[in-house]
């Protein structure tokens, strides 16, 4: 039946997805267009035939075209996030929860196939929306320093080489914990966050009107409240870091600290949200 | 055989005192159509929620063939709610599978053959369809199914006499002879003739449990007749 599940739950996650990866390529597309035409030399003040107008209108559009395509991966980011949520308030406690609910199979189940595929998809969306623009930023580089792409790319290559060799070659912990922090915060955040989203939107169900509304409430309240946990465990780890702060050695470690900090409240209020969400809908299931 | 349904000081109440459902004990049978009548806000729905597995009970337990409401006893129920419950943005033929694939009681074959029979294009998403037509196609996909118990909560409301007709005769060809139906409903007089017996119920109480040939002959009149009777304002 998990099975099963998964493969319904992605299917239908997938046509959003598809969708807004769809659209962000075309988009990346346009903005990859734009960055080897000569507009972008005006960009760049590589032309000298043009006017002073000219040249004003070039750079406005390039600053312009800049604004507007990170705005729209935020935007891309931010709105599948929003319809992530809706479609698991939706599939599970409006009238589509009538279905979902009556299915034969347990409710933790139920849970885990939502939470997994929704966080799932959102690493695929991020990951993809970051190769975009890392994209981008590689062409732009590309025709700023006027040097080929593929020599570029190569170059690149090279020197991440001598990156990964230092990295392992030399023992600097404070770096490859950093390394390995970011990796977890890609790789383990979504999960957490989406465990966090549909866990506050499972307590808004206990509200006897407008659990949605409630849900909302609530999930910014677990925001709240993660940021007050975070900025006490922040003071004590800054007192702990101490000695390192006076050694002058600390920025790394701190700045490791408190992304370790965040990390590991993400994932115990995802955690602790996700077994709460999972004796709602046991034991307290409540469709209106 | 053993009872279907085996209700047991059953109760949901909202807040302080105020039931919807208000300890009901009752033992109900296979192999039979059972109208679950009453007038609006009697707790018809909420019990069949409960039977379900949609509103969990304030107190008492509900059995269905001896289990408690689970993954297992929804493997055996049909449900038919009040309500549009599949995605608009779904077409048929994917609801189809999504039926095949998570209850293996259902027909594919039985629920192509009722689509046809009425016309209806598998290919259509459904908010391209008619309040009407969405109403048939939930009735196609419970009743494709070879259940044990259908619960079917106000199925013909809402839809023309015509409609009507059709759901009450796809209702009865298509039950599994071993199962029982529940039917709740306040149209009485247009499904009194298909029902074997009846519960009424008025506010969460269960006020009576009969057959529906009983009813006749003790009181001389028919269910409609009677349940007019019974809950004249």
């Amino acid at each position: 039946m998990l099975k099963k599940l998964f493969k319904h739950e992605f299917k239908t996650i997938s046509k959003m997805g598809g969708l807004l990866v769809a659209v962000s390529g075309c988009l990346t597309l346009l903005a990859a267009a734009y960055l080897v035409s000569p507009l972008f030399s005006v960009f760049l003040n590589q032309s000298n035939e043009m006017s002073v107008g000219m040249t004003v209108v070039g750079v406005l559009l390039g600053v312009l075209g800049i604004l507007s395509y990170v705005a729209m991966l935020v935007g891309v980011s931010f709105g599948f996030t929003i319809f992530l949520g809706v479609r698991f308030f939706r599939s599970m406690y409006s009238d589509e929860g009538y279905l979902t609910n009556t299915l034969p199979v347990k409710p933790m189940d139920l849970l885990i196939v939502k939470v997994v595929t929704a966080a799932v998809w959102m690493l695929i969306m991020n990951l993809i929306l970051y190769g975009f623009m890392i994209l981008l930023i590689l062409i732009g580089t590309s025709r700023s320093l006027d040097m080929n792409f593929f020599d570029m790319l190569k170059s690149i290559r090279q020197l991440f080489g001598t990156l990964v060799d230092y990295f392992f070659a030399d023992f600097r912990g404070d770096l490859k914990v950093s390394a390995l922090l970011i990796l977890l915060m890609v790789f383990v955040g979504p999960f957490a966050e989406i465990a966090i989203m549909f866990g506050s939107l499972t307590i808004g169900q206990l509200s006897w009107k407008n659990k949605g509304l409630t849900g909302i409430l609530v999930y910014l309240g677990m925001r709240m409240a993660m940021g007050m946990v975070g900025g006490v465990a922040s003071i004590a780890f800054n007192i702990i870091a101490a000695r390192r702060i006076m050694e002058g050695t600390a920025s790394l470690f701190l700045a490791n600290g408190r992304y370790m900090v965040s990390l590991l409240i993400s994932i115990a209020f995802g955690v602790v949200l996700f077994f709460i969400s999972s004796h709602i809908v046991k034991n307290r299931l409540n469709l209106e | 055989m053993s009872n279907l349904i085996e209700i047991t000081d059953l109760s949901k109440s909202y807040g302080y005192n105020i039931f919807a459902v208000d300890h009901i004990n009752i033992t109900l049978p296979r192999g039979k159509i059972i109208g679950l009548l009453g007038p609006n806000g009697s707790g018809k729905t909420t019990l069949i929620k409960m039977i379900n597995g949609l509103l969990k009970p304030t107190t008492g337990n509900i059995l269905i063939s001896g289990e408690e409401i689970g993954p297992e006893t929804k493997a055996r129920v049909a449900y038919l709610p009040d309500r549009t419950y599949l995605a608009p943005g779904e077409n048929i033929n994917t609801i189809l599978d999504y039926f095949e694939d998570f209850y293996e009681d259902f027909s594919k074959e039985r629920a192509m053959a009722m689509l046809a029979d009425l016309n209806i294009d598998p290919t259509a998403k459904m908010k391209t369809l008619s309040k009407g037509t969405k109403e048939k196609v939930q009735l196609i996909l419970v009743m494709s199914r070879q259940a044990e118990l259908y619960v079917l909560d106000e199925p013909i409301a809402g839809v023309d006499p015509a409609a009507r007709d059709y759901i009450l005769r796809t209702i009865l060809n298509n039950y599994n002879r071993e199962a029982s139906v529940l039917i709740s409903t306040h149209l009485i007089s247009d499904i009194e003739s298909v029902l074997d017996e009846v519960l009424f119920m008025r506010q969460g109480k269960l006020v009576l449990y009969s057959s529906a040939e009983e009813i006749r002959q003790k009181q001389g009149k028919s269910v409609d007749a009677y349940f007019r009777e019974v809950f004249a304002c």
